[in-house]
């Protein structure tokens, strides 16, 4: 992107409203890594704003022949992995005793087929839940595989790891999130075997 | 209850053919755990991304400020 690159150019010679383009081109970027990555909005909003922020300290380390939204990622995918360790604690601080239903801001868009886009929301609101359970690291490799549709290599550039380990920790994600979904209440699942009997490859 | 080779192909994406994929349909029909794995795999294709309220920008410009008002305070 020219215009993106124009703009990287000049953020790195000092132009404040320059950088202030990036931001406004990817915060939904960074803000949605934070989110899947945290689990709630302030936590992600915050992690995003010290994205944003590292990126603009460490300008002058950004690699130009790399994507810049690939090293925003990888910043943001560092910064929240980290701060998940030093929390040592579940990471969402909502719990089933305290949800009110309120707290998670999941967006959507409307959808002509309003029956099956609320099947799909409730199973994008469930997944976004079983996130918590994974290791933080497979937590961050899914998110970037599966909501910024990243390449294995683009993840294994962004979180410091081998293809292979990427690889490995995309396989074991999936099948704990699998474990988890079957170990959940069921709900009507004869008509969600039917929708998923025959996946589309 | 053996997984394979359907739990490989989910994992995989592979592009099945229709004679495989009537396989993996019987499959899935008696395997709670392959059909949880497709179920969450479909749901992995249909995610949306969650976006910032709005002022991110505004918000940013104000962080960027103090973290600018703290660094020249440490430098003094």
């Amino acid at each position: 992107m020219n215009d993106e690159l124009a703009w990287v150019l000049q953020a790195q010679q000092g132009n404040d409203e320059a950088f202030t383009k990036l931001v406004e081109e990817h915060q939904t970027h960074v803000y949605n890594l934070c989110y899947r990555m945290l689990g709630e909005p302030e936590a992600a909003e915050d992690a995003a704003q010290e994205t944003f922020l590292r990126a603009y300290q460490n300008l002058h380390r950004y690699d130009r022949s790399r994507s810049f939204a690939t090293w925003l990622l990888s910043i943001g995918a560092h910064y929240c992995i980290d701060r998940l360790r030093r929390r040592k604690l579940s990471v969402f601080s909502i719990d089933e005793e305290k949800d009110d239903g309120t707290s998670f801001e999941i967006r959507d868009t409307a959808s002509p087929d309003p029956e099956a886009e609320s099947v799909k929301r409730e199973d994008r609101d469930r997944l976004h839940v079983l996130l918590k359970d994974l290791d933080d690291t497979d937590r961050a490799a899914v998110i970037l595989r599966y909501w910024h549709d990243y390449s294995e290599i683009e993840i294994a550039d962004s979180l410091n790891l081998t293809v292979s380990a990427v690889k490995s920790r995309l396989h074991r994600a999936r099948r704990a999130l699998a474990g988890m979904w079957q170990d959940e209440k069921p709900r009507a699942r004869t008509e969600r075997r039917k929708v998923y009997e025959s996946p589309a490859f | 209850m053996n997984h394979q080779p359907f739990e490989e192909w989910l994992l995989s994406e592979k592009l099945i053919d229709p004679k495989e994929k009537l396989e993996l349909d019987a499959h899935l029909r008696t395997c709670s755990y392959c059909s949880a794995l497709a179920e969450t795999g479909q749901a992995l294709r249909v995610v949306k991304k969650a976006s910032p309220a709005a002022g991110f920008t505004t918000r940013f410009h104000a962080r960027l400020a103090m973290q600018k008002a703290a660094d020249q305070r440490r430098k003094r």
